[in-house]
């Protein structure tokens, strides 16, 4: 490997940690903040010195000293990253979102990982025909617009669950790539003179599996997660500006949707007006968490990726 | 079940094919892409007619409204169809050329001048790989904001209007996740392929870079850049109806979500069969390409024409 490979594979893991790492501390922070500030409402407030009345989103390193809709409670707070339309912290909100956000991203890309690996292992090891199945199934989802499979499939099981209406839906996309990265492991490891010495000496298949295949799927697979959560995250955000996320939101009557609760994808289904009326703070900071913790883990990817092959 | 009907008759006329077209040696090996995506497309119409209807049960028992099926006549269907496919190919073949050139190019470039300062370039795809595509599309609206701001000139090319502006801005917001995730394929491919023995041979003879990496590294890696490139495509009909519902723009991907009950102001009634019809049209781009990248691939390589021939 060059000195400008491994120089590029140490940096991009370097950074992708302290980006993975950041993130973190910051949601650390967010989570620390009393709950009030990602639930109750605040419909106005003075900057610090009193010298001006806002109306929220309020403006990001703003110190306020807002005002609950009574015109009652009056509490002093720092906005790190502004507010939302409901003057609520848009860090503590983020923060909160991320938790189920990253719980369902956790969960698809298990699913993801297991039907995969399970896949790809009959088709690996079973017989042609079961092979020709596995890939006539993978063909057919190829065959669709990856969100317009999402939509109508998280839409269509949506009955029996929302968390699993989103865990199928998002497994469904994925899958693939990980049954077909097992079978070529499984081909490569059967193409070699150990793997044919070790079938002539009457290695079972439980043994042989073990011994042979297994060191050489666990590094392949752990260059793919990275990878699978960065796409399962930025699934989540594209699904989320489309309207489809988790939970339900708060409605008038007939009415439009008011606040969202925290989840990343529902934060991000106001995101169209909320451009729309130069409210760029609600819609770019939920976005933004999105896309820093997606480059962590694809810089992260490519680092672990290059210590096995040559490439960016 | 006019949709079933359909699938079943593709699926028949594919069977006939096959049965009639296996025996033939000379014939076979491109006639089984022809039939594999006959397959695959009475597939992809049975399963979008399932979760559809699915789809349609669940929001009957929530209370919700869609559109009964078969409510609006074949010929009206074709028109819908057939109006909003003309922009969406034009808007198709833009990214497609935008992204290729750039995606492509760029790789190309580092392999033929051999300058791994370029490699920096990687970065760069791995952080666009990691942008949700409406965050692009956000950055692009400021970006056409600012040239306003500073020339007074509105470059946005109208909203919801198909001219070549705004063609232009659209195409550059669906082409760039494609052109990164074809440049980090093309970039792999093309880094093994110089480790390749022949190419050794070939500097052992003194052959200038520029002629080794034109015959020996950039033809024997085609067939699987063409691969990545099906890929990248993929990618790009896959975001093709967040894009366009962005931009308002007129095509196929828009007019899908709409027909999947997700609208500007909230929730609109689902269409059963428009959005049969219209994940059937990108169905049908998707798999046509791949149709055609398979024997292009076959053309490009007879190594691969022969391991296809002998798989039967």
């Amino acid at each position: 490997m060059s000195r400008w490979h491994r120089a590029w594979r140490v940096t991009a893991l370097a950074v992708g940690l302290a980006i993975l790492a950041g993130a973190a501390v910051l949601m650390v922070i967010g989570l620390r903040e009393p709950l009030i500030w990602s639930t109750d409402a605040w419909p106005g407030g003075y900057l610090h010195d009193g010298s001006v009345l806002l109306q929220p989103p309020f403006p990001a390193f703003s110190n306020m000293n807002v005002f609950d809709i009574n015109l009652t409670t009056h509490t002093q707070h720092y906005y790190l990253l502004g507010s939302d339309d409901g003057g609520r912290d848009l860090l503590a909100l983020t923060a909160r979102g991320a938790v189920p956000s990253l719980e369902l991203v956790g969960l698809v890309v298990a699913v993801r990982f297991v039907l995969g690996a399970v896949a790809g292992l009959a088709m690996g090891t079973g017989g042609r025909l079961t092979r020709e199945i596995g890939r006539a199934a993978g063909g057919v989802l190829l065959g669709f617009p990856y969100l317009a499979l999402a939509v109508v499939a998280i839409q269509a099981v949506v009955p029996r669950g929302r968390w699993i209406a989103f865990i199928v839906a998002m497994a469904l996309i994925g899958w693939r790539d990980i049954a077909e990265l097992v079978v070529e492991r499984i081909e490569h490891v059967n193409m070699q003179t150990f793997a044919m010495a070790s079938t002539a000496l009457g290695t079972g298949p439980l043994t042989f599996f073990r011994l042979h295949v297994v060191p050489f799927l666990r590094p392949a697979l752990g260059v793919e997660l990275p990878f699978q959560v960065s796409a399962v995250l930025v699934l989540l955000a594209e699904l989320g500006y489309l309207r489809v996320y988790l939970g339900q939101p708060l409605r008038l009557e007939g009415g439009p949707t008011l606040i969202t609760h925290p989840e990343l994808g529902q934060l991000l289904s106001r995101a169209r007006e909320e451009i729309l009326y130069r409210q760029l703070g609600p819609a770019l900071v939920p976005a933004l968490a999105i896309f820093v913790v997606a480059l962590g883990f694809e810089l992260i990817g490519t680092a672990v990726r290059g210590r096995t092959r040559l490439g960016v | 079940m006019f949709w079933l009907n359909l699938a079943l008759v593709i699926a028949i006329a594919s069977g006939l094919l096959l049965l009639c077209l296996s025996p033939v040696e000379r014939l076979w090996p491109s006639a089984r892409v022809i039939v594999r995506l006959g397959f695959q497309l009475s597939a992809v119409l049975a399963v979008t007619w399932f979760l559809i209807t699915l789809d349609d049960n669940s929001l009957a028992a929530s209370g919700g409204f869609a559109v009964p099926a078969g409510s609006s006549t074949t010929s009206q269907l074709l028109r819908t169809v057939l109006a909003a496919t003309g922009p969406s190919l034009l808007l198709i073949a833009t990214a497609t050329v935008l992204g290729s050139l750039v995606g492509l190019g760029v790789a190309y470039s580092i392999t033929a001048f051999h300058d791994r300062r370029l490699v920096v370039v990687g970065l760069l795809a791995t952080v666009v790989l990691a942008i949700p595509t409406f965050l692009l599309a956000v950055i692009i609206q400021e970006i056409q904001a600012r040239i306003y701001l500073a020339t007074g000139q509105a470059v946005a090319g109208g909203y919801a209007r198909v001219t070549v502006l705004a063609i232009f801005w659209a195409a550059t917001v669906l082409g760039l996740r494609p052109a990164a995730y074809v440049f980090r394929q093309a970039r792999v491919a093309l880094d093994q392929g110089e480790l390749a023995d022949y190419v050794r041979a070939a500097r052992a003879r003194g052959l200038t870079w520029p002629r080794i990496a034109r015959r020996y590294v950039f033809r024997p890696t085609t067939p699987t850049l063409v691969s990545g490139w099906l890929n990248s495509f993929r990618f790009m009909i896959g975001s093709l109806p967040l894009v366009e519902f962005f931009f308002g723009y007129p095509g196929v991907g828009q007019q899908l979500v709409f027909a999947l009950g997700i609208g500007y102001q909230g929730a609109t009634p689902l269409q059963p069969d428009l959005a049969i019809a219209l994940v059937m049209t990108l169905a049908v781009m998707l798999t046509v390409l791949e149709a055609a990248a398979s024997l292009l691939q076959q053309l490009l390589d007879p190594r691969l024409r022969e391991l296809r021939t002998e798989g039967q």
